[in-house]
């Protein structure tokens, strides 16, 4: 049972990274606190309900298609607002960008119940990942397997870029010191558009897969931010693999937290939040 | 680059502003229908909250994520010590803001060892622990069904002489918050907010003065919400729920960051619209989030700014007459 | 303005020993010595990367050293908090003018009267209208009266560097560090400076320690000079002496004399 509800936390952990990994990117990169990354998750979600019963009828090939291109479709959402807002605030006060990601969530979130209501909507799953593995006596939905291999896979190609590319290099360099941008001779909203646009698209996958196994409505949004701050934060903002181990952290006390004492699974996270805060402050001052 | 000349911040008080101010709103609550004086009344209990919030938002350097907690803790202190411990009403409206003060005192000195996102992160922490300790602690604070009739609605008495005793309240809370804005404290605490480095070079670090700050600001949110308590004569775990704390939130970014009147024209125009166009436009958040917007992009002062604009050019031309 | 505080007269107003500060593997200070007199003017120069930044954070408590001692007028420095340090009466600017951008010029100086009085609390706002007074007298010193009532972020370059430089001295430190006084200045605005600084500290009597990399103003205000470089006192003495130094003029100075 409890080997089970670890099983359980650390695929939720992975779920959880999909949607921290956007955000650390993007405070990394540009310093932004983007509280609309999770209205982009909600509308990855909403455009899944929408699309994919045009693309996938049933099939996991279409299925998998239709969170892409509800993907790539909060990927241009995410562009539009970098590039006709955010970009205008980056020299500003940080309170100023607070406000208008702040504005974002209240837009996007009366937006989605204008087209979608407020009742609840469902992705149907398709027949081939309803299923579930067994192994011994545990049973492992396919369709968080699927998830959990999304995930792993997004993380490798995230390493991949990171660690190979040039646009890693440039990537990791605006990370450490934004004035090294420039100095590599990059034009550094680029970058911050780039990284915005990337960001978003992974916030905007994430909340295709929650769509299928989440009731989705217009509060999902509040639901997912809290979260993806909370292992954000954990991991230390801007850093990848801090959020990855926050992530699968959070996931697995979460699930403990919903076997042994069900009602208190959200305050047992912002304990453990509050805790490794401190505690790295006192480490710092005790330097 | 011709810059805009920018005048800083005002030193004194406009008496007259102020006075002209609390006349009318005060012969409005005598002359409006009672769904009005209420409306009134709410927008004055969310200008002190708003105000306070402002403390931390404009001047301290901090964000609180959290400060319904404050709000609420005002209410949850009027009704338990009346409810629970059969204190007197009057000392349960003495207690109200005093707990609140308490809880930023401690949660303040938790907040303050961190800096920027991760204390904002804290606040909230501290804010959903404390949610759900009022959501489930059934017996002491009732739970969701919260405590009610400890307290008669409005001190029993007409909205238009409650209005009265609100208006006085938050009228002389703000005037406070003014002072202590424009005291040396205040002066401290504008410095540390906005630049701490500077400001532990010149010998004032940053943790006691932003714990003041955020004990005042505390205080005085347990102001509005023991006065929205006696209000509304109950208390709800909504009092101190996220809702709240993001209705506070917008109506500081609303009034305009950086100025002392934020939380108030805030608060008025938020809860007009919350009131007004709720009734007929079913997405006023959108209005909001679009005025959020133009307000970042057009009048990073906010309506605050505004306001001293069109006042500086009604004074111009007033002057420009004369000669 | 108040004359600076009477202290033991046996002690250096700044006697740095082995001090050592790393950033991971990178060594920034590699075990300076520095003893500076009383009322003593000392320039800190040397190439980019020799330390002189990290020196002057060190000393005024921005950075925890990782070895060696400094002492101020006798006191020994540990592990205070800047404004602990500030308190025992080191004053100091930054490479970047720090001030605050959004009061008005007249308020930064405002706050700085009131920090120099070492209270931060007080609700009497009557205190400092007392002491509006003295703050415009310090911004006609410093020749910033024309744009008194203008917010910082307003103003120029020169005039932010001279506002900052005119706040510390208002909280009336007896030894005062400034990192690159005149940086990113004009020339004839970096000379208004560097005279105004000189006459400041004669007339106060304040102990001295500037970073510069404008080796005219160097020379013309210091009465000794540091070389640094690697982390290291390179040497020390008059200008004099260091301008006939053979191996100060080979690894800094260049062809320049």
């Amino acid at each position: 049972m409890l080997i089970v509800q670890i099983l359980q936390g650390l695929m939720e952990g992975v779920f959880l990274f999909l949607i921290a990994s956007g955000l650390t990117l993007i405070f990394g990169v540009s310093r932004i606190v983007n509280f609309a990354h999770g209205s982009f998750y909600m509308l990855g979600a909403f455009f899944t309900y929408q699309v994919h019963p045009w693309i996938a009828a049933g099939t996991p090939g279409g299925f998998f298609t239709s969170i892409l291109v509800c993907g790539v479709l909060v990927a241009v959402v995410g562009l539009a607002f970098e590039f006709f807002f955010l970009r205008r605030v980056y020299h500003a006060e940080e309170l100023m960008q607070l406000v208008l990601t702040l504005a974002a969530v209240l837009i996007i979130r009366d937006l989605t119940k204008f087209f979608w209501g407020l009742d609840d909507v469902t992705v149907a799953l398709p027949d081939d990942l309803s299923g579930a593995v067994i192994i011994g006596d545990m049973f492992l939905p396919t369709y968080q397997l699927a998830m959990v291999t999304v995930g792993v896979l997004v993380l490798v190609a995230l390493w991949a870029v990171l660690k190979f590319t040039r646009a890693g290099i440039v990537l990791r360099a605006a990370t450490d010191d934004r004035g090294m941008v420039a100095l590599l001779g990059i034009n550094q909203a680029h970058v911050f558009t780039a990284v915005f646009t990337v960001g978003s698209f992974l916030a905007g996958i994430a909340g295709g897969f929650a769509a299928a196994f989440e009731s989705v409505n217009y509060l999902l949004d509040a639901r997912v931010i809290v979260l993806a701050f909370i292992v954000v934060v954990i991991g230390g903002l801007g850093s990848l693999y801090g959020a990855l181990f926050a992530a699968l952290g959070v996931g697995v006390v979460k699930s403990l937290g919903l076997l042994w004492a069900p009602r208190l699974s959200m305050v047992i996270i912002f304990l453990l939040m509050a805790v490794v805060l401190l505690f790295r402050s006192l480490r710092r001052t005790g330097e | 680059m011709a810059a805009e000349r920018r005048r800083g911040d005002a030193w004194s008080i406009d008496w007259r502003l102020v006075a002209v101010a609390f006349v009318v709103v005060a012969v409005a609550l005598h002359l409006s229908p009672p769904l009005v004086a209420f409306a009134i009344i709410e927008v004055l209990i969310f200008a002190l909250y708003a105000s306070a919030l402002n403390l931390l938002l404009s001047y301290s350097g901090m964000v609180s994520f959290g400060h319904a907690v404050y709000f609420g803790l005002g209410a949850y202190g009027l009704a338990i010590t009346i409810a629970k411990f059969g204190w007197p009403i009057w000392a349960g409206i003495v207690a109200g803001p005093l707990v609140s003060a308490f809880f930023g005192l401690v949660y303040g000195a938790l907040c303050v060892q961190l800096t920027a996102i991760y204390a904002a992160m804290l606040t909230l922490a501290c804010a959903e622990i404390t949610f759900a300790v009022v959501f489930q602690w059934f017996d002491f604070t009732g739970g969701d069904s919260g405590i009610s009739g400890h307290v008669p609605a409005m001190l029993g008495l007409s909205p238009a002489w409650f209005g009265i005793v609100v208006l006085v309240v938050v009228t002389l809370c703000i005037l406070a918050l003014w002072r202590v804005v424009h005291a040396p404290l205040g002066l401290t605490i504008r410095a540390v907010g906005e630049n701490p480095v500077r400001a532990a070079a010149m010998g004032h670090g940053r943790k006691r003065v932003q714990l003041a700050a955020f004990v005042i600001s505390a205080f005085l949110s347990g102001v509005a919400g023991t006065l929205y308590g006696i209000f509304h004569g109950n208390v709800f775990p909504e009092y101190v729920g996220v809702l709240f704390t993001i209705d506070g939130l917008v109506m500081v970014l609303l009034g305009g960051l950086y100025s002392f009147g934020a939380g108030i024209y805030g608060a008025i125009v938020y809860k007009l619209l919350d009131n007004v166009m709720a009734h007929y436009f079913e997405y006023w958040q959108l209005v909001i989030g679009v005025i959020l917007v133009l307000v970042v992009l057009v009048s990073p002062a906010g309506i605050a700014g505004l306001v001293a604009r069109v006042v500086e050019l009604v004074r111009g031309r007033v002057r420009g007459s004369e000669t | 303005m108040n004359a600076p505080a009477t202290r033991n007269d046996g002690a250096a107003a700044l006697e740095v020993r082995g001090l050592v500060k790393r950033f991971g593997q990178f060594v920034a200070l590699d075990g300076v010595d520095l003893t500076v007199a009383p009322r003593e003017i000392r320039a800190v120069i040397g190439p980019n990367g020799a330390g002189k930044t990290t020196l002057i954070n060190v000393l005024g408590g921005q950075l925890v050293a990782d070895g060696g001692s400094v002492e101020v007028h006798g006191r020994r420095l540990g592990r205070q908090h800047p404004h602990q340090v500030a308190k025992l009466g080191v004053g100091r600017t930054f490479q970047i003018s720090s001030t605050f951008r959004r009061m008005t010029v007249l308020d930064n100086m405002l706050y700085a009267h009131h920090a120099g009085e070492r209270r931060w609390f007080g609700l009497d706002s009557s205190r400092l209208r007392r002491l509006r007074d003295p703050a415009l007298a310090d911004l006609e010193t410093i020749g910033l009266t024309h744009c008194a009532d203008q917010v910082v972020d307003d103003v120029s370059h020169g005039d932010r560097k001279r506002l900052e430089f005119g706040m510390v001295l208002a909280t009336r430190p007896t030894l005062l560090l400034l990192d690159e006084p005149t940086a990113g200045m004009g020339l004839g605005e970096r000379q208004e400076l560097i005279d105004l600084v000189l006459a400041v500290a004669r007339e106060r009597g304040l102990t001295l320690v500037f970073v510069e990399h404008d080796i005219d103003a160097v020379f013309r205000a210091a009465g000794s000079i540091t070389v640094m470089a690697l982390g290291r006192v390179f040497a020390e003495g008059t200008p004099d002496e260091i301008a006939s130094n053979a191996d100060v003029q080979e690894i800094y100075l260049g062809g320049r004399r």
